[in-house]
């Protein structure tokens, strides 16, 4: 209805988002759509000059979740059926957002943590397939170095879980 | 100390991110500490197990290994299983040893629950019944059954072939089986006695049916032999029976089919012959006995009968050019509307096997609503039972060179080396989307898998190389079992069968470039 209407005349609107560290970002609202989060506060609330508080994303962190959101603003929506099944098929991630999620591991986290808030979920499944293709084809040792894991098995129950998953192995 | 950012990740998110990873690398990750190894144990695994393995604890009910194992040999042992079906590498065994051998017999046999969680298959050799139990070592034993007398004690004196199992269906709940015989006896039986260390399994009767079809009488709790079932299928309540009986001349009714006289003698015998017997499908309520069967009266032999899953429709195949009919069932099993015939073909033919995939097959779009169904030509049909049927006229179209399939019909799987009829079907195997196909001839099976039918499948051939038709088939998660006229066999594809184990396996690839050469499986 006439949220319908807000939406669409809005998408040539800026929109202002304010976060946690009391930042303001003003974005295009095709770019800020891009967050079902803020598209469903933008339908809700209608048009309003006020700021929108993200009280769980940083301004550094916004920042670069919002160059993604701006590179992908065209994007069509990704189909329901994709989003189940060929997800978790195939981790390979394209070559501007491969370039784009070469940060630091906090970052990457951060990345996550703030598309998982936002509801990106593109964005979120590109830091997934990230963390993911760095734990492939390592052994848990490294594994533990690289996320800074603490061990903290027995050595009897290591041992244990060794013998356990080579079992397919042994037979 | 600074936390691991990865451990701290919400569960829900860090589930996500588990789900891009494959098994070597959760199980790498499960041995990095507690928390993973807990996640991954209790949620990760079971979900990738299912979804891409194909992993169905409905489906190996007769491996008890299963059902104390840890997720982690469970998810190992699935992806090893779903690669053997993939590469058609499986070892064949003979039940009991290379040794045995039935008395020559018409077979029939039946997955079942005797026990909650323990499956087995029931087999019907002759007049006696027998039981095939995976030991936990996966070999398997062969159990005598032993029917204790009922309340009827049987009669004495030569019997013949009338007291022969014709066909079993599984009962209401685990230990409770139908079986029918030549004779038109119809019994409901449970177990009394589990069979301990080489000892028998013992059941009992506990209801009869009555299998009269109006034409045909059925004197003395259906001993007189005048109606025999072919073939009983059962879910949930219901219980089907698909039956002929022979009508004494003199008792016939004069119906207006029969009365039609013809001149010339030889064709008038052949006829009477046929219209003496008359044929039924009969739906009875396992759980009441003593209620009388609904009777739907078949103008040709009825040679196989399945309820679907749903329990809203029943499909039976039958001889004559429409030879597979679907009647739906209302919500208390009782037949709605007339039946449809799902198929016109331009000669007489006649469809030996209907079955449905298992409700979680992955083989197929909506299993609830496929049928599949072997046919005399050799060819088995899969039906989509959302498509209307076509109209009965378009048969003449299938004697042109270019006839188009069905729309109904949405595949059809064939041996480009074999017009053999097809005798018995399963669907099963690895994510239940595995087609298996008994056909008349020297104990060869047909497998497809329905997920790619277009790469064509294989004929495989038993274990023993008898001559004879695979008259049985049933299909679980690593195992294909059967029988012949002569043995019992499994083909096995679970996961660490290693070559020194059963049989070498021979097969013929069904793609055209091969020549049709036989191979080994696993070689």
């Amino acid at each position: 209805m006439s949220a319908r209407g807000e939406a669409e005349q809005g998408s040539e609107t800026n929109v202002t988002l304010q976060t946690s560290d009391d930042e303001q970002f003003k974005v295009d609202r095709d770019v800020a759509n891009r967050s079902v989060l803020i598209r469903n506060m933008l339908e809700d609330v209608g048009e309003s000059e006020q700021a929108i508080p993200l009280p769980n994303v940083s301004a550094n962190v916004l920042k670069k979740v919002l160059e993604w959101c701006e590179h992908h603003k065209k994007d069509p929506e990704p189909l329901a059926e994709d989003l189940d099944d060929n997800r978790r098929k195939t981790t390979e991630i394209s070559d501007w957002d491969a370039k784009f999620i070469q940060v630091d591991q906090e970052m990457l986290f951060e990345i996550i943590l703030a598309a998982n808030y936002l509801d990106i979920k593109p964005l979120l499944d590109v830091g997934c397939k990230t963390v993911a293709n760095m734990i492939k084809g390592k052994q848990p040792e490294e594994i533990r170095k690289l996320f800074n894991i603490v061990n903290d098995f027995t050595p009897e129950e290591e041992a244990q879980i060794k013998k356990e998953n080579e079992w397919a192995e042994d037979r | 100390m600074c936390l691991s950012l990865l451990q701290q990740l919400p569960s829900e998110l860090l589930n996500h991110l588990l789900s891009f990873l494959p098994l070597d690398s959760l199980l790498a990750l499960s041995s990095t500490s507690r928390s993973f190894h807990e996640l991954i144990i209790s949620t990760t695994l079971p979900r990738l197990a299912r979804t891409t393995y194909g992993y169905s604890p409905r489906s190996i009910k007769h491996l008890g290994f299963h059902q104390c194992a840890s997720w982690v040999r469970r998810t190992l042992w699935a992806r090893q299983v779903a690669k053997r079906w993939d590469n058609w590498d499986a070892r064949g065994f003979i039940v009991g040893g290379p040794g045995r051998e039935f008395k020559k017999c018409l077979p029939t046999m039946r997955m079942w629950e005797v026990e909650r969680g323990i499956e087995v298959i029931l087999v019907g050799k002759g007049r006696d019944l027998e039981m095939w139990l995976t030991r936990s070592d996966g070999g398997v034993d062969v159990v005598p059954v032993l029917i204790a007398p009922g309340r009827q004690a049987r009669k004495a004196g030569n019997v013949g072939g009338l007291e022969d199992v014709t066909s079993l269906a599984r009962g209401t709940r685990p230990g409770e089986i139908l079986i029918s015989r030549v004779s038109g006896r119809l019994q409901r039986l449970r177990v009394v006695q589990h069979p301990s260390r080489g000892s028998r399994l013992v059941l009992e009767e506990t209801a009869q049916y009555s299998t009269e079809t109006g034409t045909g009488r059925t004197g003395g709790g259906g001993l007189s032999g005048s109606t025999s079932i072919q073939a009983l299928h059962s879910e949930g309540p219901l219980l089907v029976a698909a039956s002929t009986s022979r009508t004494p001349p003199s008792s016939r009714p004069a119906t207006p089919a029969s009365a039609v006289s013809s001149t010339a003698s030889l064709a008038h015998t052949l006829k009477d012959l046929s219209s003496s017997s008359s044929h039924a499908v009969s739906l009875y309520s396992i759980a009441s006995p003593w209620q009388s069967p609904t009777i739907l009266p078949f103008a040709t032999r009825p040679w196989s009968v399945h309820v679907a899953p749903s329990k809203r429709w029943l499909a039976v195949g039958h001889s004559g050019t429409s030879p597979l009919s679907l009647i739906h069932l209302d919500s208390t099993g009782s037949p709605v509307l007339l039946s449809i015939s799902l198929a016109h073909t331009p000669r007489s033919t006649a469809v030996y096997a209907v079955t449905t995939p298992p409700i979680d097959s992955c083989g197929f779009l909506n299993p609830e609503q496929t049928l599949l169904a072997a046919f005399y030509d050799s060819t088995t049909r899969i039906y989509d039972l959302r498509i209307p049927p076509p109209p009965s006229d378009i048969v003449s179209a299938w004697d042109q060179p270019r006839f188009e399939r069905p729309s109904n019909e949405i595949m059809r799987l064939s041996d480009p080396w074999s017009d053999d009829p097809a005798f018995s079907l399963a669907v099963g195997g690895a994510a239940g989307s595995y087609v298996a196909v008994g056909t008349a001839r020297n104990a060869a099976i047909r497998l497809f898998d329905a997920r790619q039918p277009a790469s064509g499948g294989i004929t495989a051939f038993a274990p023993g190389r008898d001559r004879s038709p695979v008259y049985g088939l049933e299909m679980e998660g690593s195992r294909l079992w059967g029988v012949s006229e002569k043995r019992g066999f499994w083909l096995d594809f679970d996961a660490f069968l290693g070559k020194e184990d059963g049989e070498r396996v021979p097969f013929v690839g069904h793609v055209k470039g091969e020549g049709g050469a036989l191979r080994w499986m696993g070689e």
